[in-house]
């Protein structure tokens, strides 16, 4: 007879433990937590991957170096020579002619295709960049200058035939500059035009696309060697829409991966509890055999590591599976192909199984092997003391760990186990208080409702761990719901049906009673925003170069003209979060110079060191004026409403002349109404910003499908594990049910029991998720998703009653019919 | 008449069969048994036997596969799952050999449990009572974990005879315990058994303890003797 290897005894114990209900839940616990984190990472980088490479798109680039002088030729060779896709742009402002009609437009000057996105064109053409002598316009530019195709453009000295109008374009700029009808034309003739004399406004942008290590390196060497003027920026850094939707969106895609986590090791740190107290009696046992503590750690150590070997495998071919499934989900949806994900990726799972096993198993093994013969009688298991807690502790120390490098915030990591330890332990306490309490006071009303009171306190201890599991367990899902949801309307929000899409510029003092009455008559009441162009010349009357640091003189808002504007309102999309909102005019006008009050947008104000009671002097068309800064605001850069650094309280500016701006939205008239508005106001510029935002909406759209389709999967984990719970849990009453059996109670009663105890617990545990959603959302909401936090009042009803439903209904789909008989085996043979 | 009324137990040409992977299991046939009120009978026999089988049948837990039996003059086959329920809760009770006391309940909340099965109105009062009958009235409040085996058993003693049943059964009820303690329990559990005019019917290895039966039963290779001990 060959002696057994405790490898081919772990193997039978693992089958054989299979019969066990405890051990069948870690199995599934575990490949759910192994399968879910998988596929939440594997889904979630190719997704963002996607986004990414989408955002990359609109800009046309993974990586920009952008001047307003020449760049280096060499950079871009060196780079090309890396293998990185790099090409040139330049852009200039400038004016086109076409049979005695003029008009300022953005033209860019491609060297070669965009590295990334496409240029759509109608009528369609193979080519990504036109041929020398033609150019390519936007329908805006055709209407404005009454062009249609073949036609002759003139800029500058050249003449240039237009053969194909642009549908959309990657690096499309953002700002009013952008907002100018945009032509396209070939790099080569560009010198020939005569346009990049002195006194023009040019940009000059390198565009390079790549591998994100390459990218990576490029950045880093740029940023090395980067001169005054000079400016980096891609879809990360590149502050605006894309960026701040795919920001929060995969903020979103953590958090959800990581509340799938912490589902998962619930779920394994509860079945690995109950699977190590069913084997006490076992360890007692082989004890008594002669077996020593060191080969039963040993042996049931080898017995986890095969259910997770087991579970790694199974989990990363599921997690392939589901992949594959959820891709042909969004394949109309995402951008193809899908960047695939690294091997590393599809590992995360089975390393995070394993992490979770064996820093919440050991603690239990410890436990077993510290196990007494003397349970084998008393049928108790061992307290926990301090000794026996102190791994439990460090295990919490790697999952905290582990967390923070993946959610890459420390302070976010520390507050929400923090919080899950107090909020645990109270909950505990609290519902197995209030379980008792209720069904104290419903006893008398009810035939089975002091047996109920019995069950109840016989369960006490197991509450103070079942509820926070599954208290927590819905408060995640439900701040992942309520989270997504607001995302979502704050999304919507961010560009509701009315959304501005049209901006009208350089209206003067004299059109814009006109403007208003031709608006009006399309029943367009739209607000007219004077507009100051002015500098900032000084700061508390001390000079720039004095009042400041080296890095704040380099701020870009410096050294140009700001737009400045003043109002009565506080812009409706404008929070003030210092100051007083100022608005009364103000009358006197004795001081020279004069002193009046300026509200500033926050980040400037902090960026450039300025609070309240400062003085800032502008200098606006010769003019110069200070104001003390009376009101910080914030305001919501994304809103495609008209947005200001600075804006003064009426009555300070009110002798220096103005244009005006105006934006407002137009429907499908909206041909009719700019043709109308240019030919009466031929000086104006009006800006039509529809491709924009359709851009914008389609991606936002996108993210939205793509986050309930993240939520959905959360969710369906977040249901089997409480299934797998409740199961067995509901598997540990058929002894209690066995024994009340034989007292007499009938198979009806103990059904109606084990309902009426899961339905209480349900409500306890979704009346105080409720009150831990509401409390979590808070920083979430503010520190990881920044929006305004809120309360959610439908909550407090729907999630109580929600849950006791769902445990009274996993109860009944979860009962088996007991026969006596077998009630009284279960008894004899125990 | 009278002489049928007090038949509490009578069993007709009982027989029990397993089906099992090795293929049919029969542990007795054509069984017959009748049991007085107020008697003490023993069953003894090798293990395996089916003592226990026989038991759950005889208390109505479990059906014979052929045969017929007759509770308190009640036949249980015709009754549905509720009545069966209430009847043994109200007429059988029993004592186990490993206690089944829930380990989370105090002493006087296991004894509850069947007064609370049947909705008793003053179930924590007469669990009391019972409690002081076994001379635990001083360890009311105390969980199983906090007594010793005997007293686990007195318990468990309590909790049986709370619902003045008419048939109690036990099957081993001293096996987990030492001899001198398993005496205190039999002496109680006879005591009691007489002033309640209980039926009790127990299964047991210790010929000493059959001996004090009135009626001491050997099920053996199928078969249901009366022995003289
Ligand atoms: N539901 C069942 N299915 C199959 N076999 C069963 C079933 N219940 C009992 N048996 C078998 O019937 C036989 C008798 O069991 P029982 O428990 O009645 O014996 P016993 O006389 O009480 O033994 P012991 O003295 O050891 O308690 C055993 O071999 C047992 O395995
Ligand atoms: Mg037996």
């Amino acid at each position: 007879m060959s002696i057994t290897t405790p490898l081919q005894l772990a193997a039978k114990q693992s089958i054989s433990c299979l019969k066990l209900s405890e051990w069948r839940a870690l199995i599934i616990a575990l490949l759910l937590a192994v399968t879910i984190a998988s596929l939440m990472a594997v889904l979630g980088e190719r997704i963002e991957r996607t986004l990414m490479r989408q955002g990359s798109d609109i800009l046309g680039a993974d990586l920009i170096l952008s001047s307003s002088r020449t760049l280096d030729e060499s950079t871009l060779v060196s780079a090309q020579e890396s293998g990185i896709t790099a090409s040139e742009v330049v852009q200039l402002g400038t004016m086109a002619s076409h049979d005695e009609r003029f008009l300022l437009v953005t033209i860019r000057a491609l060297q070669a295709a965009y590295p990334r996105g496409k240029i759509t064109l109608e009528p369609p053409t193979p080519l990504n960049l036109p041929k020398p002598n033609e150019v390519w316009a936007e329908q805006s530019a055709l209407d404005r200058l009454n062009l249609t195709l073949g036609d002759q453009i003139t800029l500058g000295s050249v003449s240039f035939t237009l053969t194909a109008v642009i549908q959309s374009a990657p690096d499309r700029g953002r700002g009013f500059i952008s907002f100018n009808p945009q032509l396209i034309i070939n790099r080569q003739q560009l010198e020939q035009t005569g346009l990049l004399g002195p006194g023009a406004r040019l940009s000059y942008r390198q565009l390079f696309a790549g591998t994100p290590t390459q990218i990576a390196t490029l950045r880093q060497r740029l940023e090395q060697n980067l001169k005054t003027g000079e400016k980096l920026s891609s879809i990360t850094s590149e502050e605006g829409q894309q960026n701040s939707a795919l920001n929060k969106a995969s903020s979103y895609l953590r958090l959800g991966a990581l509340f799938a986590l912490l589902i998962s090791a619930m779920t394994i740190f509860l079945s690995l509890r109950r699977f190590t107290q069913s084997q006490y009696k076992r360890a007692a046992l082989l004890k008594t055999l002669g077996v020593s503590d060191q080969q039963i750690l040993q042996l049931y150590i080898i017995q986890l590591c095969l259910a997770w070997l087991l579970c790694s495998v199974a989990g990363v071919i599921l997690t392939w599976l589901l992949e594959s499934a959820g891709l042909t989900l969004l394949q109309g949806v995402l951008p193809q192909p899908v960047p695939a994900a690294s091997i590393f990726t599809y590992l995360s799972g089975p390393l995070l199984g394993i992490t979770i096993l064996l820093c919440l198993g050991l603690p239990s093994l410890f436990k077993l092997q510290n196990s007494n013969p003397l349970q084998l009688i008393q049928d108790q298991t061992a307290p926990l003391t301090w000794g026996n807690k102190l791994p439990y502790a460090a295990a919490m120390l790697i999952l905290v760990g582990a967390t923070a490098w993946y959610l890459n915030n420390l302070l976010l990591t520390i507050s929400l186990t923090l919080c899950l330890l107090v909020v645990g332990g109270l909950l505990g306490s609290l519902g197995a208080y209030l379980s008792k309490v209720i069904s104290q006071k419903f006893a008398p009303h009810h035939p089975l409702g002091n047996l109920l009171f019995s069950r109840v306190q016989q369960q006490q201890r197991w509450y103070k761990l079942q509820i926070p599991v599954i208290c927590l367990l819905f408060s995640l899902l439900s701040i992942n719901l309520i989270a997504l949801n607001d995302l979502l309307s704050r999304w919507q929000a961010q560009l509701p049906e009315e959304t501005p899409n049209h901006f009208v510029i350089n209206i003067q003092e004299w059109e814009k009673e006109g403007v208003q009455t031709l608006l009006h008559s399309h029943q367009i009441d739209p607000q007219l925003w004077p507009i100051y162009r002015g500098r900032l010349n000084a700061i508390n009357h001390q000079p720039l170069s004095e009042a400041l640091t080296q890095k704040q003189q380099d701020h870009p808002s410096l050294n140009r003209e700001l737009n400045l504007t003043t109002t009565i309102q506080l812009p409706a999309h404008n929070t003030l979060v210092a100051g007083q909102w100022r608005a009364s005019k103000q009358t006197e006008k004795t001081d020279t110079p004069l002193t009046g009050q300026v509200s500033i947008e926050e980040k400037i104000a902090s960026e450039l060191g300025l609070t309240l009671g400062d003085i800032v002097t502008f200098n606006i068309g010769g003019i110069e004026r200070s104001a003390e800064v009376n009101s910080i605001r914030s305001v919501q850069w994304d809103s495609f409403q008209p947005n200001f650094y600075f804006i003064f309280a009426p009555g300070l500016l009110e002798d220096i002349s103005a244009s005006y701006l105006t934006s407002f939205h137009l429907g499908d008239n909206s041909a009719d109404i700019s043709r109308q508005l240019i030919e009466q106001f031929p000086t104006l510029t009006l800006i039509d910003v529809r491709q924009i935002l359709e851009q914008l909406q389609h991606l936002l759209t996108r993210l939205s499908m793509l986050s309930s389709l993240l939520m959905l999967l959360t969710t369906s984990a977040g249901l089997i594990l409480l299934y797998v719970t409740l199961t067995q849990e509901l598997e540990q009453r058929r002894y209690e049910n066995a024994l009340l059996q034989t007292l007499g109670a009938s198979q009806q009663q103990c059904k109606q029991l084990d309902r009426m105890e899961m339905g209480l617990i349900g409500m306890i545990s979704g009346f105080m998720a409720v009150i831990i959603s509401e409390l979590s959302l808070w920083p979430i909401h503010q520190q990881l998703l920044k929006l305004d936090p809120v309360v959610h009042p439908y909550l407090w009803i729907s999630l109580p009653i929600l849950s006791c439903g769902l445990f009274m209904l996993i109860s009944k789909l979860s009962h088996r019919q007991q026969s006596l008989a077998s009630s009284y085996r279960t008894l004899i043979s125990r | 008449m009278n002489q049928k009324t007090d038949t509490v137990i009578s069993a007709q040409h009982l027989a029990k069969r397993f089906k099992t992977q090795a293929g049919n299991l029969e542990l007795f046939k054509d069984l017959n048994l009748e049991i007085q009120r107020g008697e003490t009978v023993a069953i003894i026999g090798p293990s395996g036997t089916g003592k226990s089988s026989l038991l759950a049948i005889l208390a109505g837990l479990d059906q014979p596969s052929t045969g017929t039996i007759l509770l308190n003059n009640t036949d249980l086959e015709g009754l549905s799952d509720k009545q069966r329920a209430a009847f043994r809760n109200q007429h059988i009770s029993f004592v186990f050999q490993a206690f089944h006391l829930l380990p989370d309940l105090t002493a006087l909340q296991n004894v509850m449990l069947p007064l609370q099965i049947r909705n008793h109105k003053n179930a924590a009062q007469e669990a009391t009572h019972w409690l002081n009958k076994v001379d635990l009235a001083e360890r009311l409040n105390h969980k199983p974990a906090e007594l010793s085996g005997g007293e686990q058993q007195r318990v468990a003693i309590a909790r049986s005879f709370a619902t003045q049943p008419t048939l109690l059964f036990a099957d081993e009820p001293t096996g987990n315990l030492d001899e001198q303690t398993g005496e205190q329990i039999i002496q109680q559990l006879f005591t009691l058994n007489k002033e309640q005019n209980t039926t009790l019917i127990l299964i047991t290895h210790d010929p000493s303890l059959a001996k004090r039966c009135q009626r001491a039963l050997k099920l053996q290779n199928g078969e249901l003797t009366e022995i003289d001990l």
